[in-house]
């Protein structure tokens, strides 16, 4: 399986950001890659590149004629939009045939979750994929369920930022260790773009914009995540020797006091 | 809180491992005024348990109280310091066993006990597994403890962390395949829990038979030491070691608030409970009874944890 995250520059306006981003996707994208990873905010700055439903159709139009064109699974990363009456940052994955098989909304200014698109999970030609948008990576637990629930890579649009870099990407490859998946981690804000296996990991950007690629074998993950008793292999562990009748404070709203503690 | 990691090597001699680390102890507290002394899983020496090691039954367990406490609490005393004797093959009076912590307060005082919740291999035969993860309330403030294999399940830290743990002692036993992996990932969970973590492993190696082959098995030390923001000491992989280090405290609780300067608030402070329902839910993959194939796998290899 071959995956390959962008880490883009935000250009002066999104239109220019949006042709460099093709341009740069189609240079990169090779012959037999399977998924393509967006980062969040992949046309601007949010706070200089409000909602236009003209430049999102654009934005989906191109990044659809893409993943069609060249068959690859495509995150497409995010960009604002209006939803329901409020602005809400979208990201969606794109199959072989350029159809959105994946969406997830988060509200932009904060506020009630968009109903329906918490960790969002897909079922490719190369097994199950979880697709998670901005901050719902760097919380340990909706990763968590998306492995849980049978996902071997979990494609990120994230963002690094500029503060705790060196820990945050210590965490991208250490999410990937304790929860046994891969993590295809795009990132345009603070570079730090990242491909990572439980075991190793396999590349990582620092903050010039390019393309990483990494390729592993289909049945890379199906092993890892494998019980080995030999215990050559124990990466398996923390998802086998879970015991989730004692996680419900995980699934609970705590008391304040205990929280702010 | 400063805190002296002890990390130990395992002697020839089983019976010797108690008097050594004993003195490993009293020599991390010479010169230098600790709030805590942390030792790693089985200071003691193997699990009888372990591939080959049947022979250790009544050597390396013992009842808690029992002679060691009573040992490392007259220790506690002496020093004025908090001791955590973690972990030891506890015999319990019915005959069972558990994988216990113990933490000791400045007098000798059994002020918490951690049992192992997530068993490790022929454990899920052996061992009665706890069935809490809690936080313990001592003058230190509010500490965790979760025994070796229950890191690698990382809810347990992150359920400490959430009922206000500022640090979480960590007895535990590096195998040498995955070293690098270990060592990121621990950073990691410090950094996505806001929490301080103490990890105390021994030096130490065996043989025996597991299902059938001779087997190695190889602890290589590597304690650690890191607070949200990383790494802070990393022992010897091939040896004994001491490490002491300054943990902040109240900084850990500072960054859990939210505030513009710093984002580590957010693993913990972002979090929306009502939706991860599926932390409940077992991991689908498993499709095996692996306590069954231990089962099996023991009794050819050491009868008498087969009854």
């Amino acid at each position: 399986m071959r995956v390959q995250v962008l880490q883009n520059q935000w250009l002066p306006d999104a239109t220019a950001t949006l042709e460099s981003v093709e341009r740069e996707l189609r240079q990169a994208i090779t012959r037999g890659t399977d998924f393509v990873v967006l980062p969040q905010h992949v046309l601007g700055d949010p706070a200089r590149t409000p909602p236009d439903p003209e430049r999102a159709r654009r934005a989906l139009e191109a990044l659809t004629h893409l993943a069609r064109e060249r068959e690859v699974y495509l995150a497409t990363g995010s960009w604002l939009e209006h939803h329901e009456g409020r602005v809400v940052d979208v990201a969606r994955v794109l199959d072989r045939a350029g159809r959105v098989c994946a969406t997830v909304r988060r509200p932009f200014e904060g506020g009630a979750p968009v109903t329906g698109t918490d960790f969002p999970l897909l079922d490719t030609d190369k097994g199950r994929v979880g697709l998670l948008l901005g901050h719902d990576f760097w919380v340990m637990e909706p990763s968590r369920i998306q492995s849980l629930r049978g996902a071997h890579l979990v494609l990120v649009s994230g963002a690094l930022g500029t503060r705790n870099r060196e820990s945050k990407k210590a965490a991208i490859w250490g999410m990937a260790t304790l929860h046994c998946v891969a993590v295809a981690f795009a990132s345009a804000v603070g570079g730090g773009s990242t491909l990572a296996l439980p075991q190793r990991l396999v590349a990582q950007a620092d903050e010039a914009p390019g393309v990483l690629t990494a390729e592993w074998a289909d049945d890379t993950m199906a092993v890892q995540r494998e019980a080995d008793l030999s215990f050559k292999n124990t990466l398996w562990f923390g998802l086998w020797a879970r015991r989730p009748e004692l996680y419900a404070p995980l699934a609970t709203a705590p008391a304040r006091s205990t929280e702010a503690a | 809180m400063k805190v002296g990691i002890v990390q130990t090597q395992w002697r020839a001699d089983p019976t010797e491992n108690v008097f050594y680390v004993y003195d490993q102890v009293e020599e991390i507290c010479q010169g230098t005024t600790l709030d805590l002394v942390c030792l790693p899983e089985f200071f003691l020496g193997p699990a009888w348990y372990m591939p080959g090691q049947a022979g250790l039954k009544g050597v390396t367990d013992t009842r808690i109280p029992g002679p060691v406490t009573t040992l490392f609490r007259a220790l506690a005393r002496k020093h004025r310091v908090h001791i955590l004797l973690g972990s030891m093959v506890e015999e319990l009076p019915d005959g069972g066993y558990c994988n216990t912590a113990v933490l000791l307060d400045r007098s000798g005082d059994i002020v918490g006990r951690a049992h192992k919740v997530h068993a490790f291999a022929n454990e899920v035969v052996v061992c009665r597994p706890g069935d809490t993860v809690d936080v313990i309330d001592c003058e230190l403030g509010r500490l965790g403890i979760a025994v070796c294999s229950d890191f690698w399940v990382p809810e347990t830290i992150r359920m400490l962390a959430l009922k206000g743990a500022h640090t979480v002692l960590i007895p535990g036993g590096s195998l040498k395949q995955n070293l690098d992996a270990m060592v990121n990932a621990f950073r990691a969970t410090a950094f996505l829990n806001c929490v301080n973590l103490v990890y105390a492993s021994p030096v130490g190696e065996l043989t025996g038979l597991r299902g059938g082959r001779q087997i190695r098995v190889a602890f290589a030390g590597t304690s650690l030491a890191a607070t949200p923001a990383g790494l802070l000491a990393r022992g010897a992989e091939d040896g004994p070691d001491s490490l002491v280090v300054d943990l902040p405290t109240l900084d850990v609780l500072t960054l859990r608030q939210r505030h513009a300067e710093d984002d580590t608030w957010q693993g913990l402070g972002l979090r929306r409970p009502e939706a991860y329902g599926g932390v409940l839910e077992a991991f689908v993959g498993q499709g095996r009874d692996l306590v069954a194939e231990t089962r099996t796998s023991m009794a050819q290899t050491t009868p008498t944890a087969a009854r």
